[in-house]
């Protein structure tokens, strides 16, 4: 049987959920992850002194085509890398911000290798060959890229045991179910998925590319179009009280230099993100000028201390997740249930799972428990589990996979070393469907 | 080694599959096992689901009267379960080999040995 044995409690395996807005990394067995990192590396020239000529590596290794702006590296002792809040919060010169995920899917492998190290190095804080590792990956995660992540865990980091599992399943079991329909509503994209019995009908998932970044999005045009200031926290050294409405009046930190356009956007985002979720709300029913107005305004005060009351745009805003004929997230769930086996659906309604961080919009699982009543025949049974609290939703995928990888049933279905070293990585599509 | 003998030695033998058979693309059946009452109609349905996974997404795959929910696929593996009952099919070159398994087999467990028979017959030209 393949596998190992490991001894009662001590599994001592890792998770590592990565998304668009952040890589969960943590602990099997624990409720929540140990860290979440996000999922944006940052390269800037390295200035330090140079105490050896430049060595030429060529191409190193990874397939990082799709980097644009800065063209990076053939020599690797020429850049330094940002990860992590701490150090990406911070304004530097030159540095330059780019995402390692697309479309839900790992795209550059080199920055990813480098928060992956990152993890080992600063998270876990321990060798990599000590712990098996599960991943999990989206349900269209294509072939060539599941090889590769398992040959990068086998061959680099030298994991003795490996396993990648969707996270649509992972969600499902968080929330105790091995059937269900999973709704994950995250930065990038909503999807439907319709799991049964830990298996993604790989078919009938269907997804639409609004998320939390649309809403940031739209929420950006609103602010700009008011003409707020939008400066991030980081680049204010001091503010005062202002009334409302009235202009900020503030002091800009003094920086040497123009921080870099990735940078500014970066983190101008995060403070729109910051006003989103504060104050976006879904209205229980579709949107309605008049009885939106009639809902108690929210204040929000921005960093550069501009505060005012926001009634009626905190509903339009929101609406655009669910107006949308075709993209609407009650659309995409019920299209996913019809494409299933009609002996399916009974089950696939009566336990419809909602997770992902964009579904702790206030507001959004009343909505949509209401769009997809409306369109489910009237015998169907809907039961919608969404749990209350933020970790649930925003780790759901990674606390399903601690779940997964501490169970004992599961210890004989790890993808072992020596099953690597002996068939290699095409066995991914047989170990890990 | 006969037909049969694959289907009893190196399917059912391993313990990972409970039910199999081998047959034609046309659906023609060259060997089963016991009680696997698989007829050619659905073979030959199964067959064509290789290239088309949409006929088989919204009816499923029916095997020897049952009907199996359809999970995923590639042009050559179909993977469909019902309840505790799982099924995975290999087509080959010339031929598609259909196993059934039950808990407490895993899929992979049933999967590696279905796919190592179906390589094995390729490389045979089968």
């Amino acid at each position: 049987m393949s596998g190992m044995l490991y001894g009662g409690d001590e599994i001592g395996a890792l998770v590592f959920d990565p998304g668009h807005h952040s890589l969960r990394v943590g602990y099997a067995q624990e409720d929540t992850p140990k860290a979440e990192i996000p999922a944006i590396v940052g390269v800037a020239p390295d200035g330090g002194p140079k105490l050896e000529p430049e060595v030429k590596v060529e191409g190193s290794g990874g397939s990082s085509s799709s980097i644009n702006a800065s063209q990076p590296p053939t020599s690797a002792a020429a850049w330094k890398y940002y990860i992590d809040t701490t150090f990406l919060h911070t304004p530097r010169q030159n540095m330059e911000l780019h995402p390692y995920m697309k479309d839900g899917m790992i795209e550059n492998w080199d920055f990813f290798e480098k928060v992956i190290d990152y993890s080992y190095a600063k998270i876990i804080q321990s060798e990599s060959e000590y712990h098996p590792v599960l991943f999990s990956e989206s349900p269209w995660n294509q072939r060539p890229k599941r090889e590769k992540l398992m040959e990068i865990m086998f061959e680099k980091y030298k994991v003795p045991a490996f396993f990648l599992v969707k996270n649509a399943a992972l969600a499902a079991f968080a929330n105790g179910r091995s059937t269900a329909l999973v709704i994950d509503s995250g930065a990038t994209h909503t999807s439907a998925v319709p799991v049964l019995d830990g298996y993604v009908i790989s078919n009938a998932v269907v997804k639409s590319p609004l998320g939390g970044d649309y809403l940031v999005l739209r929420a950006r045009e609103l602010l700009e179009a008011q003409g707020i200031d939008l400066t991030p926290a980081s680049m204010i050294a001091s503010k005062e009280v202002v009334r409302d409405k009235d202009k900020a009046k503030y002091v800009k930190k003094p920086i040497s230099f123009a921080p870099t356009n990735s940078w500014m956007a970066y983190m101008s985002k995060r403070t729109i993100q910051d006003f989103q979720q504060t104050v976006l709300q879904v209205s229980e029913t579709p949107y309605e000028e008049r009885v939106a107005s009639a809902v108690p305004a929210v204040h929000y005060e921005f960093p550069t201390g501009y505060h005012q009351d926001f009634s009626s745009e905190r509903f339009r805003l929101a609406e655009g997740l669910f107006d949308h004929a075709m993209l609407g997230a009650g659309y995409i769930a019920s299209t996913s249930a019809g494409m299933c086996d009609v002996d399916v659906r009974p089950a696939l309604y009566s336990s419809v799972v909602l997770t992902g961080g964009n579904s702790l919009v206030q507001g959004f699982s009343d909505r949509l428990s209401r769009d997809l009543s409306l369109r489910t025949p009237g015998s169907m049974r809907l039961k919608m589990i969404a749990a209350n609290g933020t970790v649930e939703r925003r780790f759901g995928a990674w606390v399903g996979g601690s779940i997964l990888a501490s169970i004992g049933t599961f210890q004989q279905m790890w993808v072992s070393m020596q099953e690597y070293q002996e068939s290699g990585k095409v066995q991914i599509d047989r170990k890990c469907p | 080694m006969s037909w049969q003998d694959y289907v009893d030695k190196q399917l059912l033998a391993s313990r990972c599959v409970a039910k199999a058979c081998i047959a034609g693309h046309d659906g023609n059946v060259w060997a089963r096992s016991d009680g696997f009452e698989v007829t050619k109609e659905e073979l030959a349905k199964l067959v064509q689901g290789f290239e088309k996974q949409d006929i088989l997404t919204s009816s499923g795959v029916t095997l020897a009267g049952n009907r199996y929910i359809y999970l995923s696929g590639t042009d050559r593996v179909i993977r469909c379960k019902l309840g505790k009952v799982g099924v995975h099919c290999m087509k080959t070159t010339q031929a598609v080999v259909v196993s059934l398994y039950e808990d407490p087999i895993q899929p992979q467990q049933a999967a590696s040995v279905v796919e190592k028979l179906g390589e094995y017959l390729m490389s045979c030209g089968y």
